[in-house]
């Protein structure tokens, strides 16, 4: 067999590879031009496109499945549903924000303000003060540690009971 | 004068479908920006838009319509979560395609992980609504229904990596450069499968029905 034969053959293979493609519009332009110029050529493969083109016009006259009827009156409860429980969440974490920072602040004065009430205003310079304030900073701190602490459980809590429901 | 006339009419033909598209743009982008505000109305209109093009897709995945619905739910409740970052200049319905790709993918590899393997599987199709005939047609519609009967039999056969693959190019009517989009994968990669699942396609129809001539 001569080269040239073989050259026309393989290109023939090769165009035969593109007619799906062809049919389903998905060839670049330079495909696009190498195999419109062969079919002008090739009755073969001209008669190849045709069926790849009933199969492609079939494949798009495939009738649509019904949608179930309530499915897009169900898909939007849901996420109404799913909208209230994010904000219902949202709130709860800012409420519980506030009072996390609002029981720190009390903590932070309730020190001085025991003072203040207790001994008046000299108390706070004496020397009582000074050697008090370490013990005021612990008390302090696991005050704050347990206000956290309280409201992390709380929130763990609350997450594990909204999972079950 | 005929022929002038003639131009006139396509072009106003043309002019009409670009304004009914530009519409529609309009329309899409206006229900997703009302979403990103939180506004539950547009999440109720883009459901009601999409509810045949996403539910097709997700049963031509996973070919259960209960298991499509559940999955047509959650698409539409990450849409709902995820909207804040999705960038409004990316084409949403590949972004909504994706996620419902994602999930449908999620959902085989736990309940049906041999379904995504490249074997071919036999499965049903409830027969559509419209398929089921009322009064007698005639002949040549009814070569045409069993044709494609046909075709979503052996389309349904085929390995999920080439059903979708025809179901967004043939269904969904998207371009290669979308697909891409949804598959995450080079447009080289969708013309491959693209040609094989066609390919694939035409033989499992000449296998199973030899005696149809498709021209």
């Amino acid at each position: 067999m001569s080269d040239k034969t073989n050259a026309r053959m393989t290109e023939h293979d090769e165009i035969r590879e593109l007619l799906s493609l062809a049919a389903a519009g998905a060839l670049d332009a330079t495909e696009d031009q190498r195999v419109s110029a062969h079919l002008r050529a090739c009755p073969a493969c001209a008669a190849e496109l045709s069926s790849w083109q009933a199969i492609e016009t079939g494949l798009r006259r495939i009738p649509t499945p019904q949608v179930p009827a309530d499915l897009v009156a169900r898909t939007i409860a849901r996420a109404q549903m799913r909208f209230a429980e994010e904000s219902d969440r949202r709130s709860e974490r800012k409420v519980l924000a506030l009072v996390v920072v609002f029981s720190w602040i009390f903590v932070a004065l309730s020190w001085p303000l025991a003072q203040l009430l207790g001994h008046g205003w000299l108390s706070l310079l004496g020397v009582g003060f000074e050697q008090g304030w370490k013990n005021f900073a612990v008390f302090t701190a696991f005050c704050w540690i347990a206000g956290a602490a309280a409201a992390i459980l709380l929130a763990m809590r609350r997450d594990r009971e909204r999972r079950i429901a | 004068m005929r022929p002038f006339a003639h131009l006139i009419r396509i072009l106003k033909c043309m002019i009409g479908h670009a304004a009914i598209s530009m519409e529609v743009l309009v329309g899409l982008e206006a229900e997703v920006a009302r979403l990103r505000r939180g506004d539950l109305d547009a999440l109720a209109e883009l459901v009601t838009r999409y509810q045949h093009r996403l539910y097709r897709y997700l049963l031509r995945i996973v070919r259960q319509p209960a298991e499509a619905e559940d999955l047509f739910q959650q698409t539409w409740l990450r849409v709902a979560g995820q909207i804040a970052r999705f960038d409004p200049r990316r084409n949403f319905e590949a972004w909504l395609f994706t996620l419902a790709r994602n999930l449908a993918i999620d959902h085989l590899r736990r309940v049906h992980p041999e379904s995504l393997d490249e074997q071919e599987e036999k499965h049903s199709w409830a027969t559509p609504a419209s398929l089921r005939a009322s009064d007698p047609p005639a002949l040549d519609v009814v070569i045409a229904r069993e044709r494609t009967q046909q075709l979503a039999e052996a389309m349904d056969a085929l390995p999920m990596m080439y059903r979708e693959v025809l179901a967004l190019r043939f269904e969904e009517e998207m371009k290669l450069e979308e697909i891409a989009e949804v598959l995450n994968a080079p447009l080289s990669t969708v013309k491959s499968r693209l040609r094989r699942g066609l390919e694939n396609l035409r033989h499992g129809l000449e296998a199973r029905f030899p005696r149809t001539e498709w021209q």
